[in-house]
């Protein structure tokens, strides 16, 4: 029996069907399915006797709810709140944070006082209009004053650093808002079962993490709650954590009711409410030496959490895990706060606090390169990372790290260099930009280890066919496809005998919240391992159960209270450039072109990693230019699809995207994680571009036109 | 009240009713017709797509009056064709679906674009599909897929 | 006869003559606005009076050089008929989407008013006039003034727009631009709509309007007048003045979209422009 510590060896699966290599491309298994239309979401699931739910929101920022008039209730109609609540007020996210419903008092505009429920919508619709709720109205906060979550770390000496500096050089650098968008809105759906159990099945990322907040929001035994993930319609973060309060809501409807209950968002009320991007400001200090070398780095970050504080202490840690870019500094002092206001709380999104740290480095990087007139390129390859360098937490970059060579690629396919002559003279506005990223795989430090203790199961029927239990879902990433190939592979089976069905908390352990690029390193590593033993305790003809459970890699330690070691196992690393051209007119920004180069050890499967690139790039530096959400006076502006306007078939640019191999010695087939890199280096590259073509220096993003106006007119060169 | 008549995925029906509900609701709601889905109800995200007399339209800005005496497909309708099964094979074999919400959105798209322009540059894809808006492809691959679908589907349209 | 869904023009003038409304045509316009909840009718009248089917209304035709456009023809239709003024269709191929472009109309465009309308605004550059019909009579307003604010008009309850009569723009030299926040599927932050005629090197016509830039769409008829009779170079010299005045002619705002600034800079930036280019 293999060491469950021990690497995995490169595995080819068995010549002929259905792969030679892992890596050959396979159909996506439920791609008919969605093209045809047949795809069940939540919003598609027919229900008998269902009760059709909308909420009633706070309109005010901040204050005390003094009464709540509700219209008389037709037969079936109920009105649920925090009174109907069997068990605590209070969702769980980390720990136990927003409530279900407010009671009493409210934080934001839109947070959720009462479902109303009835069998027809427009009943439904015309009482929750007639709800009347009166307030004390309090001074919101909206300034970044009130701090939820500090951490702070150092590396080095960084006192000394600064005190013996030839220069230091400060720049501040701000991010805002951006909002997932994905296609489906949330949604949520509950049923009662026998026993008072309630089974909810819903639009999500993270099956345990719905159910572990019911539990405790119902006051019952686990068993009481059971979680199915519907298909999902897009997530990138969004339907992490937020679909843990639209099911415990759902749930203690259920429960009142003892019917079934519906709730599906609008899109509006999706993008005011649910949970976005951290806005963030950021300074960075740097000390230099005589030959413009970055020998100590000071960083302050805040990010603005919204009323409920959520994951945003774990998105700041990423953040600030992140304060050296690609990087090697050796002394740092790294500190930052998540501040509490009085707007629509923030949370997870791809990349996850990355973004907004890699577009304040990556950016004061050429801005230090300009100020020391060297080639931001060159300046950029005398700080990388290398392979054997304390990582900015003192952990170790063990792996190779190829960063130099995919600066290569990139520049070559994109002929930078004579770009960069060309685009000097005439008259237009044209420029490009480069960025160097990572992406820490899996979750911060001993979260593995300590909290999730992530178990996957395979189980075996008589007739040979393999199916899949796991917690971790397919949202469109592929990884009902990707994880299939890699326990298909592995037995040397075909792959139309290993089935992944959607993830049901009743029939599936918990591997885990389907986050941080985790999944198919860690979660397909654990798989990998599992059909390594059912393949080798395989009984032709019986049923058969196999479990793995994860196992921390030796050697990788990381100390929680000091910010000290290993933040992650493992790095992604990528290479973006960016060209552009600014009409001189309009200030508007036309993409010409993108060119990529990622290291996520292996794509398990080469359309999957493409389509991952393709989507994480254009979210990225659509980030950088083009999403602009304002919160103004605790309202967001920007509230439908219209006013938040995300890219169209026609704002996307050709992009050439390529993947190089660098095994990972504990991933399956040697993969790392890649969900989430692709999206990090687009804001930086297309900002840096902007600035090239521009002549100004870029400090905040969005780069809008009106922004870029500004700095036409007032900016620093 | 109004009675609307109009031709459903290649079946005339009946609809008696509220003249103003959306064409959306209609076909989830009273045909059981959940292909077509609704991202944002405003006109904007394009999932709501469907034919009319062989163009595309939002079905959540139409009002069910306005499909009297008009032939209606829905990706229901449309999947038996041999359009379909080209466009199919393509949206496959490019890895055009991801999480597939926008995708018979797109389908239909592809489908009204290529029944007016069998052989359409890449730019006059992406204008055909520039309603209608996908999150997780970054699109290249779904303008891929539609270019593949009309070199072989050849003489299909 | 269908009361919601008329079959003729004389039927849809009845209707609106009992207390019938409002119309409806495409309904991309309407059917967001009134909009209450997924599965939950909007909240349309029950008396509206549904015409986007109503062939007799959608024809294009030439009538004593003016291009007849029927109400009911949708901005797609307009596209590729040969007889639309190539303003009007530039104006058309940046607005809205494909989806939205197969039922608008440009009576719709005109009947809800918005300040960032684009066919509303290449309409006006073009001095065209809407016939507005009830069961009492016919008039026609031109376009300029038919909208009195964002979401208002002079349409009369009892009316229904049943045709824009359109001067055709052969000959002129025309620039539509609308800058929006993307390059598709966008609301003008501002919008541009120039027509130049010049016989013999003499502006013969000038017209030029802005969108999305005050509540209703910005024409000055003193610069307009004044640019007649000049040659280009002189019409080019005299941009500094034009500039000016148009800078304190529109009115533009911050909300969601954009700034005031931007608006007017990028507004007369494209003034410039199309000035520049003749």
């Amino acid at each position: 029996m293999p060491d469950p510590g021990a690497p995995l060896k490169r595995i080819r699966s068995k010549g002929g069907f259905p792969m030679n290599d892992i890596h050959d491309t396979v159909v996506r298994r439920d791609a008919a399915a969605k093209i045809a239309g047949r795809a069940t979401y939540v919003g598609d699931l027919p229900i008998a006797g269902v009760l059709h739910a909308r909420t009633v929101r706070s309109t005010i920022a901040k204050g005390e709810i003094l009464s709540i008039a509700v219209p008389p209730l037709p037969q079936d109609c109920f009105v649920v709140g925090a009174a109907d609540v069997p068990g605590e007020n209070a969702v769980r996210i980390i720990f136990k944070d927003m409530p279900v419903f407010a009671d009493g008092e409210v934080r934001y505009i839109g947070e959720p006082i009462l479902l109303v429920c009835g069998p027809d919508r427009a009943v439904v619709f015309d009482l929750a209009a007639r709800v009347v709720v009166r307030y004390r109205e309090d001074v919101p906060v909206f300034a970044n004053v009130v701090a939820g979550a500090r951490y702070a770390y150092s590396k080095g000496d960084p006192e000394k650093a600064f005190a013996e500096a030839v220069r230091t050089v400060r720049e501040s650098f701000s991010t805002g808002y951006q909002e997932q968008a994905y296609i489906e809105p949330q949604g949520m759906v509950g049923y009662p079962e026998d026993g008072g159990k309630v089974t909810l099945v819903g639009s999500m990322q993270c099956p345990y993490y719905v159910k572990n907040a019911v539990v405790g929001v119902l006051g019952c035994a686990e068993d009481r709650v059971r979680v199915i993930q519907a298909e999902t319609g897009g997530a990138f973060g969004g339907k992490e954590e937020f679909p843990s309060l639209t099911g415990a809501q759902v749930a203690v409807a259920v429960r009142k009711t003892g019917r079934p209950v519906s709730l599906l968002y609008e899109r509006t009320e999706d993008v005011e409410t649910t949970t976005k991007r951290h806005p963030s400001t950021i300074e960075l200090t740097a000390a230099l030496d005589c030959d413009d070398r970055v020998v100590g780095l000071m960083a302050t970050v805040a990010i603005d959490a919204g009323a409920y504080l959520g994951l945003s202490g774990v998105v700041l840690s990423r953040a600030l895990i992140a304060a050296t870019g690609a990087y090697t500094v050796p002394h740092l002092r790294v500190e930052g706060t998540a501040y509490l206001t009085n707007t629509v709380p923030t949370g997870a999104f791809r990349g996850f606090g990355a973004p907004q740290m890699f577009f304040a480095v990556e950016m004061f990087m050429g801005h230090l390169a300009a100020r020391a007139g060297v080639d931001p390129i060159a300046y950029r390859r005398r700080h990388l990372a290398r392979r054997g360098d304390l990582t900015s937490t003192s952990g170790l970059y063990r792996d190779p790290i190829l960063v130099d060579g995919m600066i290569d690629r990139v520049l070559e396919r994109s002929d930078y260099r004579r770009k960069v002559r060309e685009f000097k003279k005439g008259d237009a506005w044209r420029g490009i930009g480069l960025s160097v990223f990572f992406h820490g795989c899996g979750f911060t430090g001993s979260g593995e280890a300590d909290h999730i203790k992530a178990r996957v199961r395979l189980d075996k029927d008589s007739a040979g066919t393999v199916t899949i239990r796991i917690a971790s879902v397919d949202m469109g990433q592929g990884a009902a496809t990707a994880l299939s190939k890699i326990v298909a592979a592995v037995l040397g089976r075909p792959l139309e005998t290993v089935v992944f069905p959607h993830p049901d908390t009743d029939l599936a352990p918990d591997s885990g919240p389907t986050v941080a690029s985790r999944t198919t390193m860690i979660v397909g590593g654990l798989l990998a391992r599992a059909a390594l033993r059912l393949k080798e305790e395989w009984t032709e003809g019986s049923a058969q159960s196999v479990e793995e459970r994860y196992v921390q890699p030796e050697g990788i330690v990381w100390d929680e209270e000091r910010f000290l070691g290993d933040a992650y196992p493992a790095y992604s690393w990528g290479v973006v450039a960016v060209e552009v051209e600014v009409d001189r007119r309009t200030f508007q920004v036309d993409l010409k072109g993108v060119w990529s180069c990622y290291d996520a050890g292996t794509a398990i499967d080469p359309l999957l990693a493409e389509g991952q690139a393709d989507g994480g790039l254009t979210q990225g530096i659509a980030y950088g230019y083009l999403e602009r959400m304002e919160v103004k006076d605790g309202r967001v502006r920007q509230k439908n699809l219209t006013d938040y306007m995300i890219p169209t078939a026609v704002d996307v640019c050709p992009a050439d995207t390529v993947f190089i191999e660098n095994p990972y010695a504990f991933g399956p087939f040697g993969a790392k994680g890649l969900g989430e890199l692709t999206l990090v280096g687009g804001a930086p590259a297309v900002a840096a571009a902007i600035e090239h073509a521009i002549g100004r220096k870029i400090s905040s993003i969005p780069a809008t036109p009106e922004s870029i106006m500004e700095l036409i007119e007032h900016g620093t060169r | 009240m109004a009675r609307v008549e109009f031709n459903l995925n290649h079946r005339d029906v009946v609809y008696d009713g509220d003249a103003s509900r959306r064409l959306l609701d209609v076909l989830r709601i009273d045909f059981g017709l959940v292909g077509t889905k609704e991202g944002c109800g405003e006109g904007e995200c394009g999932a709501c797509s469907v034919l009319i007399d062989h163009a595309l339209y939002n079905s959540c800005m139409v009002p069910v009056a306005n499909a009297h005496g008009r032939r209606i497909v829905t990706i229901e309708g449309f999947r038996e064709s041999e359009r379909y099964r080209v466009i199919e094979a393509s949206f496959l074999s490019e890895g055009a679906v991801q999480c597939g919400f926008c995708t018979p959105g797109m389908v239909l798209a592809a489908e009204a674009l290529l029944s007016n322009d069998p052989h359409p540059t890449a730019a006059a894809v992406a204008d055909a599909l520039s309603g209608n808006l996908c999150r997780c492809t970054g699109y290249r691959m779904i303008v891929r897929a539609v270019l593949r679908a009309s070199k072989d589907g050849e003489g299909l349209w | 006869m269908n009361k919601a869904i008329p079959g003729s023009r004389r039927e849809a003038l009845e209707l609106l003559a009992i207390g019938g409304g409002p119309v409806v045509a495409g309904g991309t316009d309407l059917m967001v606005k009134r909009r209450r909840w997924a599965g939950v009718s909007p909240a349309i009248a029950e008396g509206a009076v549904y015409v986007a089917n109503l062939s007799e209304l959608s024809r294009i035709r030439v009538d004593a050089g003016l291009v007849e456009i029927g109400a009911t023809a949708t901005l797609s239709q307009l596209l590729v008929h040969p007889l639309v003024p190539a303003l009007l269709k530039a104006a058309i191929r940046v607005t809205a989407s494909p989806g939205i472009r197969n039922a608008a109309t440009l009576a719709g465009n005109l009947a809800n008013a918005s300040p960032a309308a684009d066919p509303a605004l290449a309409l006006a550059c073009l001095d065209a006039v809407v016939r507005l019909e009830s069961a009492s009579g016919v008039r026609t307003v031109p376009v300029v003034g038919f909208s009195t604010g964002p979401g208002k008009t002079v349409l009369r309850p009892d009316e229904l727009i049943t045709a824009i009569l359109v001067p055709s723009d052969d000959g002129a030299t025309v620039r539509f631009e609308k800058v929006g926040g993307r390059k598709a599927d966008a609301i003008a932050k501002v919008a541009f709509a120039g027509f130049v005629k010049v016989d013999d090197g003499v502006v013969t016509r000038f017209s030029v309007a802005f969108g999305a830039v005050g509540p209703t769409v910005v024409r000055d008829a003193k610069i307009e007048e004044s640019a007649t009779g000049l040659s280009l170079e002189e019409l080019k010299r005299q941009l500094p003045r034009i500039r000016e005045t148009y800078g304190v002619a529109i009115r533009p705002i911050d909300d969601q979209r954009s700034t005031a600034d931007y608006r007017r800079t990028v507004a007369l930036n494209l003034l410039s422009d199309f000035i520049g280019s003749l």
